[in-house]
C-alpha cells in the first residue's frame, strides 16, 4: 500500500501542483530580494546625490553671499596672498585707516580656501572648476570637462559614480551661472551675465552609503531567506493535507469503484438487473446485465417505458403494460413473470418486480425495480412439471392397468365361486346319490371311501370361501366407527364355545382403550383369532384365552393370547402368508387363510400385527389400531 | 317330465347338469316335482315364458308358480332373464327365484333391484342343498298365494 501510494506520487497533481507552487515562490522571493537590493544600492546612491546636492548648494550660496558683497578683504598672509589673477582688478590691495593692510579675496578664491581646507562629514570634497579658469589649479579634469561643455548645452546637474584611488566616490557638479558681481572679477574674461562661468563639483565617497546598504542588504537577504522558507513550509503543509484529502477521495473512489464493479459482477452472476423508470420525463435507465438479458445494445435502445415494451415478447407486451399500469394506479406490488423474444427466436423468461415512490400530489414519480433472468429455473420447472405429468399419466396408465388385473382377479374369484362350487357340489351330491340309492349293494369300505370324497369336497368348498372372503376383504368399502373390543371379543368368544361344547375354555378380557374402525371387519380379526386359540388350545385339559392391550399416542394396542401348542419363532413370517400353514391339517385342520385375513384388515386400518410364540408355550397375535381414523387403501 | 296339456309348476333355469339333477332331486322328494320345466339358457326361458321361438304354441296365459333361475347362463344372462320378467306385465307377478353359486354382493344388490323375490346361494354340501331347494319349494309352490287365480 505504501509502496502504491509512493509511486504514484509523481503522478499526483498534488505533487506537481506543489512543486509549481514552491517555484513560484522561489521566484517571487528571488525577484522581491534582488528587487530590494537593487533598490537598496540606488537608495544609497540617492542619499549620497541628495548630500552632495546639500554641499553644492552651501558652496554656491556661500559664493553667492561673497559674490553680493564683491569679495572679501582679508589681511595677507602666507596662506592667503594677494592673488595674483585678479592683479587687473582696481583696489586689489587697500590699507586701512589704522594702516593695516587688506588684500582682496574674490568669491572664487574664498570658496577654493574653504573647499581646501574643510571638507564635509562624508569626507566629500568640494572643487570649482571652469573651461576657462582664472586659477589653473582650477582647471577640469576629463569628467569635469565633459560635464561643463554638459552644462552649457543646458543641463542643470551632472552625476556620476566612479573609481578614485580604488574606492567608489559619487561626484556631482552643477553649472556655476554669471551673476552681475561676478563680473567684476570675471568680466575680463568677456563672461556676460547668465552664461556658464563654470561648475561646482563634490565627491562624494559612497563606502559610508555601501556600508549602510550592505547592513539592509543583509538583512533584506535574511529575511527573505526567512520568508522563502517559511513559504516552503506553508507550501509542503497544504500539499501534505492535499496530498492526505487526495488519497482519501481516491480510497473513495476505489472503494465505489469496487463496490460498482460488484454490484455489476453480482448482477452478472445473478442474472439479475435493476431499472429505474423516471415517470415524469419517462427515461428509463438499465443496468449492464439488463441489456445483457434482452441481448440488446445499449446504442440501440430508446430507453423509454414504450422502448421496453417493444422489446419484450409481443404476445406478452398487453398483460405487462395492464400489471404495471394498474400498479401504478392502485399502488399493488408489481411481480410478473414474461417472456422475452431473442433475435433468433429463443424464447426468455424474466420476473419483473419493482416499487414506485409517489409525489406529495399522489402522483407516480418513479419505479425503481429488478429484471430476473429466470429462463434456467423455468426451463427446471416445466422439466418438473413434464416429468410429474409423465409420471401421473404413467401412474394413471398403471391404475388402469392394475383396475384391469383387479377386474380380473375378482372376475376370477367369481368364476371360482361359481364354476368350481358347482363341480363340488356335484361330487358331494352325487357321492351322497350313490350312498342312498346303492345303500344295499355297498359294503362299509366303499361308504367310507364315499366319505373321503366328500370330506374332501367339503374341505376344498370352505378354501374357496375363504379365498373369496379373503378378496372380499380387500375390496369391501369400510365403515369407520367405535369398537369396543373387549365386549366384541367376548361375543365372538360365545358364539364359538357354542361350536365346541366338548371343551373347557376360558376367556378373560382386560381393559382396553376403545378402538376405531370397521365393525364387521374387526369383529372378523377377533373370530379368526380367537377360534385360532381355540384351535390351537385343543389339546389342553383348559384353554386360557387372554384379549388384552395398551393404549399409545398413535396407536392402541390390542393382542389376543392363548395356552395352546404355540409356534416356532423361525417360521414367524410364514404366519401371515396365504394358505401358510405351520401345522399339518391332520393335527389341526384348517386353509390357512385366517391370520392373512387379519393382516389384510389390520393393515387396511392402517396398523400393524405380529405374532410372537413357542412351541408348547402358547401363541401372542399383537396388533395395532391407529387412534385417528387412518384408511389405508394402498394395502387393497 | 312336462305334460303339455298340464299348467306348469315350476320352470327351472339352469345350464348345469348335475345342479339341475340335483335341484330336481331335490324338488321330488318333496313331491313338488308334478309339472317341472328345465330350460338350459336364458334365452330359452325367455321364449319359453313369452311363448316364442320354440315355444310359440305355448299358451302364455298358464304361466309357472315360480322360476328358478340361475344367474349364470349361457346366451342371455339370468340378470337379464330377471329384468325382462320383472319389465313385462305379463309376467312382472311370477315369483322368480334366484339360485346361485356366487355370493358377489353385486348381484345380490342387482336381483333385488330388480326385484327378485328371494335369492339363493346354492350350497355345496348336497344335505344343505336339498334342505334349501326343498324349502322354497315348498314355500313358493304350497304356502305363497299368487295374486291371480
Amino acid at each position: 500500500m505504501k509502496n502504491n501510494r509512493l509511486a504514484m506520487f509523481p503522478h499526483s497533481t498534488v505533487f506537481q501542483n506543489a512543486a509549481l507552487a514552491a517555484l513560484a515562490w522561489t521566484a517571487v522571493s528571488a525577484g522581491s530580494l534582488s528587487w530590494y537590493l537593487i533598490g537598496s544600492d540606488q537608495q544609497a546612491l540617492e542619499i549620497a546625490r541628495h548630500e552632495a546636492g546639500a554641499y553644492i548648494a552651501k558652496d554656491i550660496a556661500f559664493r553667492a553671499w561673497a559674490t553680493s558683497h564683491g569679495g572679501v578683504y582679508v589681511p595677507p598672509t602666507d596662506g592667503t596672498p594677494p592673488n595674483p589673477y585678479l592683479s587687473g582688478v582696481p583696489d586689489r590691495d587697500v590699507v586701512t585707516t589704522s594702516g593695516k593692510k587688506l588684500t582682496l579675496m574674490n568669491p572664487a578664491y574664498i570658496l577654493r580656501e574653504v573647499q581646501t581646507h574643510f571638507s564635509g562629514p562624508f569626507g566629500e570634497k568640494g572643487r570649482i572648476t571652469s573651461l576657462r579658469p582664472l586659477n589653473p589649479i582650477n582647471a577640469p579634469d576629463d569628467w569635469e570637462r565633459s560635464a561643463l561643455q554638459r552644462f552649457e548645452e543646458g543641463a542643470k546637474e551632472v552625476s556620476a559614480v566612479s573609481d578614485i584611488k580604488g574606492a567608489p566616490y559619487l561626484r556631482v557638479m552643477k553649472p556655476f551661472i554669471v551673476e552681475k558681481g561676478c563680473l567684476k572679477c570675471h568680466g575680463q574674461q568677456g563672461y556676460k551675465v547668465g552664461d556658464v562661468r563654470g561648475g561646482i563639483a563634490v565627491s562624494l565617497s559612497l563606502e559610508p552609503f555601501y556600508t549602510a546598504s550592505g547592513r539592509t542588504k543583509q538583512n533584506l537577504v535574511a529575511g527573505h531567506a526567512a520568508g522563502w522558507m517559511l513559504g516552503l513550509i506553508a507550501i509542503g503543509f497544504v500539499a501534505r493535507q492535499n496530498r492526505r484529502r487526495e488519497i482519501e477521495r481516491k480510497r473513495a473512489e476505489d472503494a465505489v469503484r469496487r463496490s460498482e464493479s460488484g454490484l455489476a459482477e453480482a448482477q452478472r452472476i445473478a442474472h439479475l438487473g435493476n431499472w429505474e423508470l423516471d415517470l415524469v420525463s419517462n427515461v428509463l435507465s438499465w443496468s449492464a446485465e439488463i441489456y445483457r438479458i434482452f441481448e440488446i445494445d445499449p446504442q440501440e435502445f430508446g430507453a423509454s417505458y414504450e422502448a421496453f415494451l417493444a422489446a419484450i415478447h409481443p404476445d406478452d407486451r398487453a398483460m405487462v403494460d395492464q400489471a404495471y399500469t394498474e400498479s401504478l394506479a392502485k399502488r399493488t406490488p408489481y411481480d410478473i413473470v414474461h417472456r422475452l423474444l431473442m433475435k433468433d427466436g429463443r424464447i426468455k423468461y424474466v420476473n419483473q418486480r419493482c416499487e414506485t415512490y409517489y409525489g406529495s400530489d399522489g402522483k407516480p414519480v418513479r419505479s425503481l425495480g429488478t429484471t430476473h433472468d429466470i429462463t434456467e429455473r423455468q426451463r427446471a420447472e416445466e422439466q418438473v412439471r413434464a416429468l410429474n405429468q409423465e409420471l401421473e399419466e404413467r401412474v394413471k396408465e398403471r391404475t388402469v392397468q392394475l383396475e384391469h388385473a383387479n377386474k380380473e382377479l375378482e372376475a376370477f374369484a367369481f368364476s371360482v365361486s361359481h364354476d368350481l362350487r358347482a363341480p363340488l357340489r356335484a361330487i358331494d351330491g352325487f357321492s351322497r346319490i350313490l350312498v342312498e340309492d346303492y345303500e344295499a349293494e355297498l359294503d362299509p369300505e366303499a361308504r367310507r371311501l364315499l366319505g373321503v370324497v366328500r370330506e374332501n369336497s367339503a374341505h376344498m368348498a370352505q378354501l374357496i370361501d375363504d379365498i373369496l372372503s379373503f378378496s372380499r376383504m380387500g375390496r369391501r368399502d369400510m365403515e369407520a366407527g367405535e369398537i369396543d373390543i373387549g365386549t366384541l371379543a367376548r361375543s365372538v368368544f360365545d358364539e364359538l364355545r357354542a361350536g365346541a361344547p366338548e371343551r373347557t375354555l376360558r376367556l378373560t378380557v382386560g381393559d382396553l382403550p376403545a378402538a376405531r374402525g370397521d365393525q364387521a371387519m374387526i369383529r372378523q380379526v377377533l373370530a379368526n383369532l380367537i377360534s385360532n386359540a381355540i384351535k390351537f388350545t385343543g389339546p389342553r385339559p383348559e384353554a386360557l384365552i387372554e384379549v388384552g392391550g395398551n393404549p399409545g399416542a398413535d396407536e392402541n394396542h390390542y393382542y389376543v393370547r392363548d395356552n395352546g401348542v404355540g409356534f416356532e419363532m423361525q417360521y414367524v413370517d410364514k404366519l401371515f402368508g396365504v394358505f401358510q400353514r405351520l401345522h399339518s391339517a391332520e393335527a389341526f385342520e384348517g386353509t390357512g387363510i385366517g391370520l392373512a385375513i387379519v393382516k389384510r384388515i389390520i393393515e387396511r386400518h392402517g396398523g400393524r400385527v405380529w405374532a410372537e410364540g413357542r412351541v408348547d408355550a402358547g401363541a401372542t397375535i399383537h396388533f395395532t389400531l391407529p387412534v385417528k381414523e387412518k384408511r389405508d387403501d394402498a394395502a387393497q | 317330465m312336462t305334460q303339455p296339456n298340464e299348467a306348469v309348476e315350476i320352470l327351472l333355469v339352469e345350464d348345469t347338469p348335475t345342479d339341475a339333477e340335483l335341484t330336481i332331486r331335490a324338488l321330488k322328494k318333496r313331491s313338488l316335482v308334478n309339472n317341472l320345466v328345465w330350460v338350459k339358457d336364458g334365452a330359452e326361458a325367455l321364449d319359453f315364458l313369452f311363448a316364442s321361438g320354440a315355444y310359440a304354441g305355448r299358451d302364455s296365459a298358464h304361466q309357472p308358480k315360480v322360476v328358478l333361475l340361475d344367474l349364470r347362463l349361457p346366451r342371455v344372462s339370468g340378470i337379464e332373464v330377471l329384468r325382462r320378467i320383472k319389465a313385462d306385465e305379463r309376467t312382472r307377478s311370477i315369483p322368480v327365484v334366484v339360485l346361485t353359486s356366487s355370493k358377489e354382493d353385486v348381484d345380490v344388490e342387482e336381483c333385488y333391484r330388480l326385484g327378485v323375490n328371494s335369492y339363493i346361494t346354492k350350497p355345496v354340501s348336497f344335505d344343505a342343498f336339498i334342505e334349501a331347494v326343498g324349502e322354497l319349494g315348498l314355500y313358493w309352490l304350497l304356502l305363497n298365494k299368487a295374486p291371480r287365480e
